[in-house]
Formats: C-alpha cells, sequence, structure tokens
C-alpha cells in the first residue's frame, strides 16, 4: 500500500499509476510547504514581539498561540528560538522569558542608542515611572500609595491625571506590583518594583536619578548604596 | 548580522517610521558620527531591506503628494495577523479612521477637514468629541496622517502601507498615469479624465500623455470653491513647508502654471 505522510494539507486523490512515487513527491512538498510556512510563522512571531515592544506590554505565550496563524505547539520552540535569534541579531533585542510556566516575554535593549538619536518618548510617563520606582526603593523596597501620591503632587504631577499611568500601565507593563494593605479600609495598595523593572534597570541607575533629586550623592545613601553596590558585583559575577 | 549602527536606526524606525530624505541623512550622521556621501545613503537603505525580509518587513519610498519630497517609511509587506489584533487604536477609534480615509481618497483634494472629523463623533457609537479629538491626536502621532491649516491629509507612511485598504473604500481611486504611484491628491484630464499628480502633470508642461490635449491650466477643472488651501499649498515650488504662498487668488490663468516659470519654451 502507498504511504501517505501525516499532511495536514491532503490534496485530492492521487492517480494509481506511481502512487508510492506521487506520495513521496507529496510528502517532500509537504514539507517545503512547512517549512515555507515556518518562515511566515516566524515573520508574524517577530512583528508582533517589535509592535508590543512600542506599547512596553509584555508578550503572553498563549497570546501567541492564538493570534499567529501557523503556530502550534509543535513547532513553538522552534519558531521562538529563530525570533530570539533574529531579534538579536538585527534589532539587538534580547528576548527575555519570565516564568516558564506561565511564559510572557519582555524585549530587553541591547544597543546603547545615540544622544542625538531618540528611540522613545522620553516624556513625563517616564519621568513618572523612575520616580515611582525611586520612591519605592528608597522605601525599602515597598511604599503606601499615599506616599506615592503625594510625592508626585509636590513635583506637580497631580495624582488625577496620572493614576491610570501608575495603578494600570506600569503594573500591566511589569514594571509595578500593586499589593492591598490586608484589612485596610478604605482599601489601600502597596507598590512593589515589578518584574521588568528588576531585569530592566538596575538599582544604581535608579539610584542615580533619586540622588539627583534630592542632590545628594549615591553614596550617602547608606544601606541602599549598599544594596546597589552588591547588586553590581553580583550581575558581574554572572 | 547587523551593525550597532543599523541596529540604532532600526530602532529608531521602529519608533518613528516615517522620515523625509532630510530625516535620513541627519538619522545616519547620528548613527556613524559623519555625513553620508552620495549613494551611501541609498546603500543603507538597501542594506536595511536585506536585513529585514525575514520579518518581512521593508523601508519603501515615494514622493510627498504635498511638496514632492521623498520620503521612506518602514512598512508591513505582509497583512500580519497578528498586527491586526494589536491594533493601537480602540474599535470606536479606529471606526473613525476608517471613515476619514475614505472622506480622503473619495475627495479631490485628498483631504478632509479636521472639524469634519470631530464631528463625525456624533455618529460612532462611544466616541464623544473629546475623543475624537484624542483619535485624531493619535492617528497624527503614530504619522498616519498629516494636518495643515485645519486640513487633514494621508503621508506617504499611509499611502504606502494602506494601499490595499485604499483601494477597497473608494473604487474610483487609481495610479496617475505618469509615475503610476496612487494618486489621491489628483487633477483630472478635463477631456479624457485620466488622473494625475499636479507635480506630474505639469513636469509634462500640462500636456495630457492619454489624449493629447495640452490643459490651459491647472486650474481648468477646479471651481474657486475647490480651490482647498492644501492645492494652493503644493504648487508652491518651495519645499519648505513653514511657509505659506501669498498666491493672488486669480483663478483661471492662461499659459503655463506657476510651475513652469523656470523652463524656457
Amino acid at each position: 500500500m502507498s504511504r501517505r505522510g501525516s499532511s495536514q494539507k491532503q490534496s485530492s486523490q492521487p492517480s494509481q499509476r506511481n502512487q508510492s512515487q506521487k506520495a513521496n513527491s507529496s510528502q517532500f512538498q509537504q514539507t517545503a510547504q512547512e517549512i515555507i510556512d515556518l518562515d511566515r510563522v516566524v515573520a508574524e512571531v517577530i512583528q508582533y514581539f517589535l509592535i508590543m515592544e512600542q506599547k512596553k506590554f509584555p508578550v503572553k505565550r498563549n497570546d501567541v498561540m492564538k493570534l499567529v496563524p501557523g503556530i502550534s505547539a509543535k513547532n513553538f520552540k522552534t519558531v521562538i528560538a529563530q525570533a530570539q535569534t533574529y531579534l538579536d541579531d538585527v534589532f539587538g533585542y534580547l528576548l527575555h522569558e519570565f516564568d516558564e510556566k506561565s511564559g510572557h516575554y519582555v524585549l530587553l535593549n541591547q544597543v546603547i542608542m545615540p544622544e542625538n538619536l531618540p528611540h522613545q518618548d522620553l516624556s513625563e510617563s517616564n519621568t513618572i515611572l523612575f520616580l515611582t520606582l525611586s520612591a519605592i526603593f528608597l522605601s525599602e523596597g515597598c511604599i503606601g500609595e499615599d506616599e506615592v501620591w503625594n510625592m508626585l503632587d509636590i513635583l506637580g504631577y497631580k495624582p488625577e491625571n496620572h493614576k491610570k499611568l501608575v495603578t494600570s500601565d506600569f503594573v500591566r507593563q511589569l514594571y509595578i506590583n500593586l499589593e492591598v494593605i490586608p484589612q485596610s479600609d478604605p482599601p489601600r495598595m502597596n507598590f512593589t518594583w515589578g518584574e521588568r523593572a528588576t531585569i530592566e534597570f538596575t538599582k544604581k541607575e535608579i539610584l542615580a536619578f533619586a540622588a539627583k533629586i534630592y542632590g545628594q550623592p549615591p553614596e550617602q545613601f547608606g544601606t541602599l548604596w549598599n544594596l546597589a553596590d552588591k547588586e553590581d558585583k553580583a550581575r558581574e559575577a554572572n | 548580522m547587523a551593525s550597532d549602527q543599523q541596529k540604532q536606526i532600526l530602532q529608531y524606525l521602529l519608533y518613528k517610521p516615517l522620515v523625509s530624505l532630510k530625516d535620513l541623512e541627519k538619522i545616519y550622521a547620528a548613527a556613524y558620527e559623519r555625513q553620508g556621501r552620495g549613494e551611501e545613503i541609498r546603500d543603507l537603505v538597501r542594506s536595511l531591506n536585506d536585513l529585514l525580509k525575514p520579518a518581512q518587513l521593508g523601508i519603501k519610498s515615494r514622493l510627498c503628494e504635498d511638496n514632492n519630497e521623498e520620503y521612506f517609511a518602514l512598512i508591513n509587506m505582509i497583512e500580519s495577523e497578528a498586527a491586526k489584533h494589536t491594533s493601537e487604536f480602540s474599535p470606536a477609534e479606529f471606526e473613525l479612521f476608517k471613515w476619514v480615509l475614505k472622506e480622503i481618497v473619495s475627495s479631490e483634494s485628498g483631504s478632509v477637514s479636521s472639524i469634519d472629523c470631530i464631528n463625525q463623533s456624533s455618529y460612532i457609537q462611544k466616541l464623544t468629541k473629546t475623543d475624537a479629538q484624542k483619535a485624531l491626536d493619535k492617528f497624527l502621532a503614530s504619522q498616519w496622517l498629516n494636518e495643515r491649516e485645519g486640513e487633514v491629509s494621508l503621508t506617504v507612511r499611509a499611502l504606502l502601507e494602506l494601499e490595499p485598504l485604499l483601494k477597497k473604500l473608494d473604487e474610483d481611486l487609481q495610479n496617475c498615469k505618469i509615475c503610476n504611484k496612487l494618486a489621491v491628491k489628483k487633477v483630472a484630464c478635463p477631456n479624457c479624465g485620466a488622473k494625475f499628480h499636479r507635480y506630474c502633470i505639469s513636469k509634462l508642461k500640462l500636456k495630457c500623455p492619454a489624449c493629447h490635449r495640452v490643459w490651459r491650466s491647472l486650474e481648468e477643472e477646479s471651481t474657486p470653491s475647490q480651490m482647498s488651501l492644501s492645492q494652493t499649498l503644493s504648487q508652491t515650488s518651495n519645499p519648505s513647508t513653514s511657509q505659506v504662498p501669498n498666491r493672488r487668488n486669480g483663478g483661471i490663468r492662461r499659459g503655463r502654471s506657476h510651475m513652469e516659470s523656470d523652463d524656457s519654451e
């Protein structure tokens, strides 16, 4: 009996004559088609990562499985690996995966952009992000929301205008974590650093920013400086 | 494998996909720390396109319909499924966007007033006037649309990347018969109706290549009320967009158009 490969794309019945030859060539065609389609799948995944990176939203494995046509559990690892290589080779983005189980990814920029070539909106949101992260860091990793709103208010950022940015966008972008303080009434929240902040910024960077705000050299921040220094050394060791 | 400079430039283009030739020269200079000589800019675009192929992205260029300058845009070469789902616009905003596109391509001037865009919110659910203003700002910031003197028109990015969608929105939309690029801001031959860009037909000294009739002037088919500011602006030979020419509102003129004053005949 002739072999018919496990083809998903069964064409019409092959003729009686040379059925085995036809089956072999259709298998070859099917493999060739799978390879061509794979390139397309990789392209779509690359584009999806790039678009999400512009918004700084993490990419969830489930969304990739849902939204990219042609992707399957079978080819997922290959596709992601190819996309990862490409993103690094061509754009200088490192694809970083959080949490092997649920799987979400962000792109980390490895390229130092020249100062006169801006590549993102160095706007208000970035400043507010750094201010919030500094405040959390200076509070030894956890700070109540009211203190953050106060700080922003003093610096001219009205809380009503920026609440959504901080509690929704930054959380979605994994820069900040929110925790409801148990038994608080009305419910209040604590902020801590999110996984993306931990990956993307060093404590030294944030400390340097805070130092500028307070007009005090980073070394004078006591335990916080020690923490930042330790982190640096640990990174170098890796 | 891209060089550091190429990576820098590509990252910049992800952020600002539409750049003029002058912008591109500045970008080159920022990355390579020197001015690009002669063909180096073109070579850069070619090498970037080779790098972009596996991602089905590409840098395409064409002339702007307003000032005839060359613009480059990083565009999607496929109708990406994932891209559709991650649209930067909400459904209501997208509905407004499509309406604006349709109005632009069905008009001769290739533009629609921003006031009309805002007022269109009355016909779109879940879109207030404020939302519409915000949406319009988004369209401008993401370089799909231009606004000048209250008139909204398409950028080169839109012309390059949205062509299939534009053609669907208006079946009559054609390419300019001279340069063969999509003509959204167009003029029609008064004799045979063939559509051209003003710059293209001016270069041919107003002689229609289809029916060979020589037009008396570019204004022949337009009534004074149709003379929108964008048409006036596109006739200036000065590419600077900050200048508004003091054109005499003279209507029909005989002889060569304003553009031809440098040519001898």
